[in-house]
This record gives C-alpha cells, structure tokens and sequence, in this order.
C-alpha cells in the first residue's frame, strides 16, 4: 500500500511538473514577447536613451529568467535567444536601430513559435 | 564534458532508485509490461545522458510517470484477475500426460526445439516423463514429472526427516551481520562462546553460518 502511494505521489509531482513548466513557459515567454517588441518599437523610434535601457533591463531579466527557460526547454533554443540578447545590447549602443528592431522582431518569432510548441495540441502530441 | 558528468550521476541516482521501488523481480522473471517498462526507463535515461541540449525534467517526468504507471497497473492487476489476464497473460499446458498439445504450441509460436531445450534445462530427456508442461507468463516452462518417473522423497521411503532450518550467515568477511540472527536464532552470547571454543576472533572468520537447529560452519581467513 505504501509503495502505491509513492506511486500515485509520483504521477501527481510529474503532472504538476509537466503543467507547471508549460504555464511558466508561456507566461516567461509572453513576458519576454512584450519586452522584445517594446525594445522594437522604441527602436523604430530611435530613441536610443529609452533604447539602451530597455535593453539593458531585458538582458538582466533575461539571466534571470533563462535559468527557468533551460528547464524546460531545448537548451539550443535557449542558447540562440541568449546570443540575440547579448546581441541587442550591443546594437544599441552602436545605434545600429533597424538591424536592432529586425532582431528583436526575430526574437519575438522565435518565442512565438516556442509558446506554439509547448502547447498541448493534437499537432504537437502527433 | 563536466556537464555530462554530473547529468550522469543525477541520472544513475534515480535509476537506481527508480528500480528500486519497482521491486525485486529479476530479469528472467519479468512480466511483459514489466519488461516493456524496464526497457522504456533505459532508454528515456539515455538519451539525456548523451544529449545535453535536453532538459533533465524532460527525463524526469516520463521516469515518474513509469514508474507511477507501472505500481498502480501491477496493484490493480493484484486486485483483478482479469486485468492481470489482460496484462500478463496466463499460463498454457503444452504437455498433458506426455502427449504435447500443438494447438496450443501454435498458439504461443513456440517450436518443438524451445520444448525440448526447457526440458533438457529440467534434466528432462524422455517427454513421456512429463505428466504436465507449463508455459508460464513469464514465457519460462514449468514441468511436473508423471509419479511413476520422479525421485522418491524422504517421506515416501521412511527416512527420519530433521526439522527444516535455515543456514543464515552470521559473519561475513570479518563483519558480524546482526540482521539474521533472529532468523537462526543466534545471540552475541551464544556467537563469543561458539568462537572462543573455535579459539577465533571475529575479524579472522572469513564465513560463519548458522541454523536453527545450531549447526554452524565457520571458514576461517587464509589472509
């Protein structure tokens, strides 16, 4: 009887797990969405000031978050985003802002499709 | 390559204890979603092993899952026989009183050669032995010898029978293994006089064995 108990403790903690890791990536990724196209939007602005420190925050709550992300995604997919992030300070800074806005909007695509991937439909399942 | 080192312990620890709650059935006596369970936990353990790209949790939630599946099917098969037929099978006579039954041979798609390769591992040579064969669900054949053809037992011809003991082992290596001694009914007393009588100390018993009934063996150390 014990052990089915551990059994069904089992069963519970992974679904848990699994439904816990799709919302946190959805919610991690929508989050990630709206920083990467406010960055995008004030790109196209060129407003470097609100530029330069939208992206500095992003890239701080990005190593925060990307903790999160490699543990429940593929870590390539991580990987990519990090350059893109690492990348758009440094666009930033040099006022590159159309090539910036592309990236960012690359990004937003990349999270798009990630958020499409987690979701727990027949195309995804098959 | 550090990464891989460390995934790999994370791994080998649940593994391990992944089959250790799901008991202590040995290979050959698994059952077949027991085997189809066993061989699953190998693989989703692997490929993460290999693959660093892939995130420990997409591992660990399958190894739960399996595991968590593979307890409650086998207690629910305990509590249903049906679902225990379903899952596992049941086992099939082939041999009834030395004649063999194809039908059922057929059904299993089990050869003449695999019959007689199971009775050879039986000492088995002559099938008009065999009063029944069995295949059991675990796909292992059990025989019954016809009355005539097996050994008589102790009972049968009249030898006084001693009471059935158990050999439990006592000292292992130099170490004292205090778990069994309930089972032979042996005390640390009783342990230092058999000793001292053996003029031995504990650490230079390389195997000392014990029944019920007293009988101890004792191996000394050669080293």
């Amino acid at each position: 009887m014990k052990r089915l108990w551990i059994a069904i403790t089992f069963i519970c903690i992974a679904v848990a797990l699994a439904a816990g890791g799709y919302l946190h990536t959805r919610r991690l990724c929508g989050d990630a969405v709206e920083r990467f196209s406010a960055i995008a939007q004030a790109a196209e602005k060129e407003d470097r000031e609100k530029v330069e420190a939208l992206c500095r925050d992003n890239e701080e709550l990005w190593d925060r978050q990307s903790v999160l992300f490699g543990i429940y995604l593929n870590h390539a997919a991580t990987d990519e985003l990090q350059i893109y992030v690492r990348g758009l300070t440094r666009l930033a800074r040099e006022g590159k802002f159309g090539e910036l806005a592309d990236d960012c909007y690359e990004c937003i695509y990349y999270l798009k499709l990630i958020e499409e991937a987690v979701k727990p439909v027949v195309k995804n399942i098959l | 390559m550090l990464i891989t080192v460390i995934r790999t312990i994370i791994l080998y620890v649940f593994i391990i204890v992944a089959m250790r709650i799901l008991g202590k059935r040995q290979i050959g006596e698994l059952q077949p979603e027991e085997l189809v369970v066993t061989i699953l936990l190998s693989e989703v353990v692997a490929i993460p092993m290999e693959n660093t790209e892939i995130p420990l949790i997409d591992t660990l939630i399958p190894l739960l899952l399996l595991i968590g599946f593979e307890i409650v099917v086998s207690f629910l098969s305990m509590k249903s026989l049906r679902l225990r037929s379903v899952l596992q099978g049941n086992a099939l006579i082939v041999i009834r009183n030395g004649a063999i039954d194809q039908k059922q041979m057929k059904r299993l798609r089990f050869t003449i050669d695999d019959l007689f390769e199971d009775l050879r591992k039986k000492d088995i040579f002559d099938i008009a032995d065999v009063a029944y064969a069995v295949i059991e669900t675990d796909g292992s054949l059990s025989v019954l010898r016809r009355n005539e053809k097996s050994p008589p037992t102790k009972q049968e011809i009249g030898i006084p029978i001693p009471p059935d003991a158990l050999q439990c082992i006592v000292i292992n290596d130099g170490r004292i293994v205090q778990n069994n001694f309930k089972e032979c009914g042996m005390d640390f007393q009783k342990l230092r006089q058999i000793l001292s009588v053996e003029k031995i100390e504990v650490k230079d018993v390389m195997l000392m064995t014990m029944d019920k009934n007293g009988k101890s063996t004792i191996v000394r150390k050669e080293l």
